[in-house]
C-alpha cells in the first residue's frame, strides 16, 4: 500500500521523524505472505510543507531519513545511492522529502509572489513594471492590519493561521497543476487510479499546521470525491498544546505602540547575543525584534484558546475532509526552556505526544478503522497519564490483521532481537553451530557471505538501536520529552554490550537443567517475554533464500508473538 | 588384527624382562589394561563432552571450538597415565616385568589408542565440524 505523510509545519515535521524512527524500530503496518507482522511492502512518502525551509525539525528530520537510508542499505544490498529506502525488514520510504514550500507559488511575472510576505503574495502585482496593477489593498484591508500583510512569513506564520490560511489556499490550488513548483513537488498524478493513504499531520494551535491541514485536507478531498474508484483514504492528526514555549526574551509592544529603526538597533544591542539571536545575521536579528515587538510569536497563553478555536472550526468546516481523524495533546503541557522563533535554532528532542501522533499515522496506514463517520473515540486511561513521566505502557495500541500491536512489546521485541543477532548467535564458530542454529545452516560453506553479513547486522543493528533510545530520550528540564527514565534505561540494558548486562540478560534466556522451559522473563515495564537461545535457534525464514532484512523481520516477529502483558500489572 | 598384536615380536615390544617362560601372558594383560584405559578414558571423555552439551542452558554454550575440541581431547591423556601408572605400580608382575620401559610404551601406546578414538569418534558423529 502506498502511504504519503503530510507533515505540516514545525510540529508535524517532528511527527514524520518520529514514524521514521518507529517504522526503524519495527512497528508493523500489515502481514506478509508467512503470517509475520511487518511493514516492510509497504511504502512512504513524505511531503513537507513548511515555509521555514531551514528549521531544526527538518534537519532531525533528514537525519532519521539517513539513518534509515543507511539501515534499510544495510538489510538489503549495501546500495546507499537509492533514494528509496527499502529492504525486508522495513517500510519502503523516499528518504528525499518532497518539500512542499507554500511560498513557491507559481509566477505570473518576475516580481508576482517573489517578496515573502502576506502583501508580497496577495497584491504581488501592485507594482508590477512599475505599474499599479489589479492592487488589493483596498480588499484585504478588512481583514489585515499593515503589520500581518508586511511580516516576514517564510520562516513559519508566528502562530497565526488567519495569514497562513491565504496563501495555503493558493498553494493547494497550485497542486492541481504539475507545471507549478508546488505540483512538480507534490506530484499528484503519479498517485491517480492508486490506492493511497494519505496522512495530514500538523498542530492545532499553531501557524502553519493550523491553517495548512484543512486546506490540504480539503484539496485532497474534493480530488478523492472526483474520482472515487481512486481507492484514496485521508488521515490526519491535530496536535493540541503538548509543549509550550517561554516567553520571548522581551515583551511586545502595546496594540498601538510605534517603534523606529533606533528603537530595533537598541534591542539589538541588548539582547542581539541571546540564544534565540544564535547563529543569525545582523540583518535576521532586527527581523526577529521586529517581529517580537509586533507581537508575531507564539505566545504560550494563547495557546489553549486557539486550540479551541481550532477544534470548532474542524467540528464546523473540516472534520468531514477526513476517513479519520485523531487529536493528541497534553493536559499539562511540557514546558520548553529555549525560546526560538523558528528556523535551525528551533530544534527539540522527539516528545511522546508526536510519537503517539506517529503511532496515529501508523494505526491509519494498518487500514484500521477507528468508530465510524458518525461517531468518535475517546482514548482514556484508568489512570492519569503524567505528561512529563510517561511509560511506553501509556502509548495507545493499534491493530494489524487482528493482532494487537502495543508500542511496549514492540520496543521489548527490537532490544531483545538486537541482543540475540549480536549476542547470541557464534558468528566466529558458524561451522560447529549449524545443529543449535538455523542460521549457522544458512551460511555454512558460505564463509565470504559471513564476512559481509555480520557487519551489515552490527551496524542495521547500531541504527535500530539509535532510533529506539531517540523515541524514548529520557525527560530533562532543558530538553522536555515526557519520558520516564525507566524505559530508557531498561531498553539501554538489552543494547548494552558490557559482560554484566549481557549476563543477566542471559540468565533469563537460560533454560532449566530439565525441561526446555525458560529460567526467567526478560521484561520491559509490564510487557515480558519468555524464551530460551534454543528456541532462538530455531528461528529462520523457510527456504535458502533471504535476505538480512527478511531474518530480522522473521526473528521479531518470532519474539514479538511470545510477548505478554504481565500478570499484575 | 588382535592376533596380530599378540605376535610375540609385537608384544616383546612392552615388556623389558623376558625371562620368566610366561612372559607373553604378562606382556598381554599389560596390553590389555592399556586398551581398556584408553577405550574407557574415550567413552568417559565424550560421556562428559555430551554431558556438558546437553546442560548447556544458552545454545552458544553448546557449541564447542576446535580449541577447546583438541584441549579437552589433551586434558584426557593425563588420566590414562596416572591410571596406568597406578596399575602397573599395584601389580607386582608389571613392575617386575614389564618395568618402566614398558610402563612408557604402554602408556604412549594408550595414548595413540585413545586420540585414534576421540578423532574417528568426533567424525563419525554431529561433532566432527567441531573438531575439523
Amino acid at each position: 500500500m502506498k502511504n504519503v505523510f503530510i507533515a505540516i509545519g514545525g510540529s508535524g515535521t517532528k511527527v514524520a521523524e518520529a514514524l521514521v524512527r518507529l517504522l526503524a524500530v519495527g512497528f508493523p503496518t500489515r502481514k506478509d505472505e508467512n503470517g509475520n507482522l511487518t511493514s516492510a511492502g509497504d511504502s512512504l512518502q513524505i511531503w513537507r510543507v513548511d515555509p521555514d525551509r531551514s528549521s531544526g525539525a527538518s534537519e532531525d528530520l533528514n537525519q532519521a531519513l539517513q539513518e534509515y537510508r543507511k539501515l534499510q542499505s544495510c538489510l538489503s544490498d549495501n546500495d546507499e545511492t537509492r533514494t528509496l529506502a527499502q529492504s525486508r525488514w522495513a517500510m519502503d520510504i523516499e528518504t528525499n522529502v518532497r518539500y512542499l514550500d507554500p511560498l513557491d507559488l507559481p509566477q505570473d511575472g518576475e516580481q508576482d509572489n517573489a517578496v515573502k510576505t502576506l502583501r508580497g503574495v496577495l497584491d504581488s502585482r501592485h507594482s508590477r513594471n512599475g505599474q499599479s496593477v489589479n492592487s488589493s489593498v483596498s480588499l484585504l484591508a478588512p481583514f489585515y492590519e499593515s503589520k500581518d500583510l508586511d511580516v516576514q512569513i517564510d520562516r513559519g506564520f508566528y502562530q497565526k493561521p488567519f495569514i497562513g490560511a491565504a496563501v495555503m489556499s493558493i498553494f493547494a490550488k497550485s497542486l492541481e497543476d504539475d507545471a507549478t513548483p508546488g505540483g512538480r513537488a507534490a506530484g499528484l498524478t503519479a498517485f491517480s487510479n492508486t490506492p493511497t493513504n494519505f496522512f495530514l499531520c500538523g498542530s492545532l494551535h499553531g501557524g502553519t499546521g493550523a491553517c495548512g491541514v484543512p486546506v490540504m485536507a480539503n484539496f485532497l478531498k474534493i480530488r478523492k470525491d472526483q474520482n472515487q474508484g481512486w481507492g484514496w483514504r485521508i488521515g490526519g492528526s491535530l496536535l493540541a498544546p503538548y509543549v509550550t514555549p517561554p516567553n520571548p526574551p522581551f515583551n511586545s509592544l502595546e496594540e498601538g505602540r510605534n517603534f523606529d529603526e533606533s528603537d530595533i538597533n537598541q534591542y539589538v544591542e541588548r539582547y542581539g547575543n541571546e540564544a534565540a539571536f544564535t547563529g543569525m545575521t545582523a540583518e535576521e536579528k532586527r527581523e526577529l525584534v521586529k517581529q517580537i515587538l509586533q507581537g508575531f510569536y507564539a505566545d504560550p497563553e494563547d495557546m489553549e484558546a486557539r486550540a479551541k478555536q481550532g477544534l470548532a472550526f474542524y467540528r464546523d468546516h473540516s472534520a468531514d475532509y477526513f476517513d479519520e481523524l485523531y487529536l493528541v495533546g497534553k493536559p499539562n503541557p511540557n514546558k520548553l526552556k529555549v525560546w526560538s522563533n523558528g528556523g535551525a535554532t528551533q530544534k527539540n528532542p522527539l516528545n511522546s505526544a508526536e510519537l503517539v501522533s506517529a503511532l496515529a499515522a501508523l494505526n491509519f496506514f494498518a487500514q484500521a478503522n477507528t468508530g465510524n463517520q458518525k461517531s468518535y473515540v475517546i482514548g482514556s486511561s484508568l489512570y492519569d497519564v503524567p505528561a512529563e513521566s510517561m511509560r511506553l505502557g501509556h502509548l495507545p495500541s493499534y491493530k494489524v490483521g487482528g493482532a494487537e500491536i502495543d508500542a511496549e512489546k514492540v520496543f521489548l521485541a527490537t532490544a531483545l532481537l538486537n541482543h540475540l543477532v549480536l549476542q547470541q548467535i557464534p558468528w566466529q564458530n558458524v561451522r560447529a553451530s549449524v545443529r543449535d542454529f538455523a542460521i549457522c545452516r544458512f551460511y555454512d560453506g558460505k564463509e565470504s557471505r559471513i564476512n559481509a553479513d555480520q557487519p551489515n547486522f552490527v551496524e542495521s543493528l547500531r541504527m535500530i538501536s539509535n532510533s529506539l533510545l531517540n523515541l524514548i530520550r529520557e525527560n530533562k528540564e532543558n530538553a522536555p520529552t515526557g519520558w520516564h527514565a525507566t524505559d530508557t534505561q531498561e531498553v539501554w540494558k538489552y543494547l548494552a554490550s558490557d559482560e554484566i548486562s549481557i549476563k543477566d540478560i542471559e540468565k533469563k534466556l537460560a533454560k532449566k537443567m530439565f525441561g526446555s522451559e525458560a529460567k526467567g522473563e526478560n521484561a520491559l515495564g509490564s510487557s515480558a517475554a519468555k524464551f530460551t537461545t534454543l528456541d532462538f535457534g530455531k528461528w529462520c525464514p523457510p527456504g535458502d533464500q533471504f535476505t538480512r532484512g527478511e531474518y530480522l523481520r522473521h526473528v521479531w516477529s518470532e519474539i514479538f508473538n511470545r510477548c505478554q502483558t504481565q500478570l499484575g500489572n | 588384527m588382535f592376533l596380530l598384536f599378540l605376535q610375540d615380536d609385537f608384544l616383546r615390544f612392552f615388556i623389558e624382562n623376558i625371562e620368566p617362560d610366561n612372559w607373553q601372558e604378562t606382556a598381554t594383560s599389560w596390553l590389555i589394561t592399556a586398551v581398556v584405559v584408553a577405550v574407557l578414558a574415550a567413552g568417559l571423555v565424550f560421556a562428559y563432552k555430551a554431558l556438558r552439551k546437553s546442560m548447556a542452558d544458552i545454545a552458544k554454550r553448546k557449541i564447542w571450538t576446535r580449541g577447546q575440541t583438541w584441549l579437552l581431547i589433551l586434558i584426557g591423556i593425563f588420566p590414562i597415565f596416572f591410571v596406568l601408572l597406578a596399575v602397573w605400580y599395584m601389580t607386582r608382575d608389571f613392575l617386575n616385568y614389564v618395568q618402566f620401559g614398558g610402563l612408557v610404551k604402554g602408556t604412549l601406546f594408550a595414548w595413540f589408542l585413545y586420540l585414534i578414538l576421540m578423532v574417528i569418534g568426533h567424525l563419525v558423529s554431529p561433532w566432527r565440524r567441531e573438531l575439523i
